[in-house]
């Protein structure tokens, strides 16, 4: 999936964020905190064809049913989408 | 209209991590003490004769070393300061390269110098915001305070940044050469709809000359606490000031409250040389920008030891012991870079400050009860 805005991604002593670069931090105004699941599905976004690699993707890491991972998936991605990102 | 300044929760949680962990999650880079103004009060201004005298700045690839290490260390906040950053002829180059370390950059400025060949480069590498302090609602006391009537092209380049998506928090340093303006410059911030914050407390400017402990072209105390429990009429509600005049009176915490995070007590209590630090325009590392020492020199020691210094220096850094049992502990601003600018002690009692609290307080919970009799 594709990736519109350029964020780095940091982890400051265990907590991941997104920080905003170029003109990005001018749609988003601050800092994008990751939780364990959110890191797992953005890094494997960009070479997610769609939205069951991103599903497989977490239960490869997690001991979790799919239709949960599903759940988790879809409300990032929406989250995603409201911010334009993807 | 924004008043209050609230951080961002995010930015308070790393904070709080970094001072429990020691980590440097915000800085300061002071890049110049140049600047095209010559503020009566500043104590960051140099001339171009004595800034020579004193020695040269940090070039551009001396401040990317020290931020690069500080973004190893754990920054994630930078403000670009001065004098006005805006003279540098690397600015540009600084500003794009710091924001591809991951940092989120802020910028302090008159605002005078932008055009729109600025505005251009903005759009492609916006700082996260813009400070810009506002000096007065008119030429007049632009020319009075900083020697430079360009009051209107000021608010014109306000407005042009937020044109563009830019976020603009307005600063005012509040004194006798700009405080018949204090009603006007309330009603230009609601206008322009950007966050102000006002002092009219001013630190002596101890780092342009260590001889000037305690002094400054500044208001009396009594003067600083009329003015600033005006600049609180104006901002609050009816409702948050009697609440916050409520707490003055039990000797609680004031809400709605924007100073830097610290109180008096037995330690500093603020971010400064806990998770925060200052670089001055020589490259002396400082727990914040106001206090000449403890400083150490970055590009001598490298950024992790001088921040490694910094810490250990500050943390042994004790306030008055006075301030811990005094009933305006709550009320009052006084801060390690306040005592030691004022008495040129750390755990001197500012007596300045001391009385503009004082003063604070009582015009404060005069005006409480002038307007619970109304009420009645």
């Amino acid at each position: 999936m594709k990736i519109k805005k350029n964020l780095i991604k940091r982890n400051i002593a265990g907590d991941v964020i997104l920080v905003p670069v170029g003109s990005a931090s001018l749609d988003i105004k601050g800092l994008i905190s990751l939780n364990e699941t959110a890191e797992v599905i953005w890094d494997a976004l960009p070479e997610a064809e769609d939205k069951a690699d991103l599903v497989k993707a977490v239960t490869d890491v997690y001991d979790v049913d799919a239709a949960i991972a599903e759940g988790d998936v879809g409300a990032f991605l929406e989250k995603l989408r409201e911010l334009d990102i993807i | 209209m924004e008043n209050n300044n609230t951080e961002p929760m995010l930015s308070r949680y790393l904070h709080s991590k970094g001072c429990r962990l020691g980590l440097p999650i915000s800085g300061n880079f002071e890049l110049t003490p140049r600047c095209n103004f010559n503020c009566k009060m500043c104590y960051v201004h140099l001339s171009e004769e004595e800034q020579r005298r004193r020695g040269k700045e940090l070039s551009a690839d001396e401040w990317l070393a020290a931020a690069e290490k500080a973004r190893d260390a754990g920054m994630v906040f930078l403000l670009l300061t001065g004098g006005e950053p805006l003279v540098r002829q690397d600015f540009r180059y600084l500003l794009a390269e710091l924001k591809k370390m991951g940092l989120i950059v802020s910028v302090n400025s008159n605002g005078s110098l932008i055009n729109d060949d600025w505005i251009e480069f903005f759009k492609s590498e916006p700082p996260i915001r813009f400070n810009i302090t506002l000096y007065g609602a008119g030429n007049e006391a632009y020319e009075r305070l900083c020697g430079r009537p360009v009051f209107d092209k000021v608010v014109n380049n306000i407005r042009a940044l937020k044109e563009i998506g830019i976020g603009v928090k307005l600063n005012v340093s509040l004194t006798r050469y700009n405080a018949e303006d204090m009603a006007k410059i309330y009603e230009i911030a609601e206008e322009l709809g950007t966050p102000i914050q006002l002092a009219t407390y001013m630190f002596p400017p101890t780092r342009r000359d260590e001889k000037l402990i305690g002094q400054n072209d500044r208001f009396s105390a009594k003067e600083a606490a009329e003015y600033g429990v005006e600049w609180d009429k104006l901002r609050f509600t009816d409702e948050q000031f009697l609440k916050r005049a409520e707490a003055m009176r039990d000797g609680l915490c004031l809400p709605a409250e924007d100073v830097c995070d610290g109180a008096p007590g037995e330690g500093i209590l603020c971010r400064a040389g806990r998770s925060s630090f200052w670089i001055n325009w020589q490259g002396a590392m400082t727990p914040c920008g106001m206090m000449t020492e403890p400083a150490f020199s970055v590009p001598e020691l490298g950024f992790d030891e001088a921040w490694a210094r910094t810490k250990s220096a500050a943390s042994a850094i004790r306030l008055p012991s006075d301030c811990v049992s005094c009933k305006y502990k709550n009320a009052c601003h006084a801060c390690a870079a306040m005592c030691v600018t004022e008495t040129g002690k750390f755990d001197k009692r500012p007596d300045y400050v001391c009385e503009m609290t004082r003063e604070s307080v009582r015009l404060t919970l005069d005006e409480y009860e002038k307007r619970k009799k109304n009420e009645d």
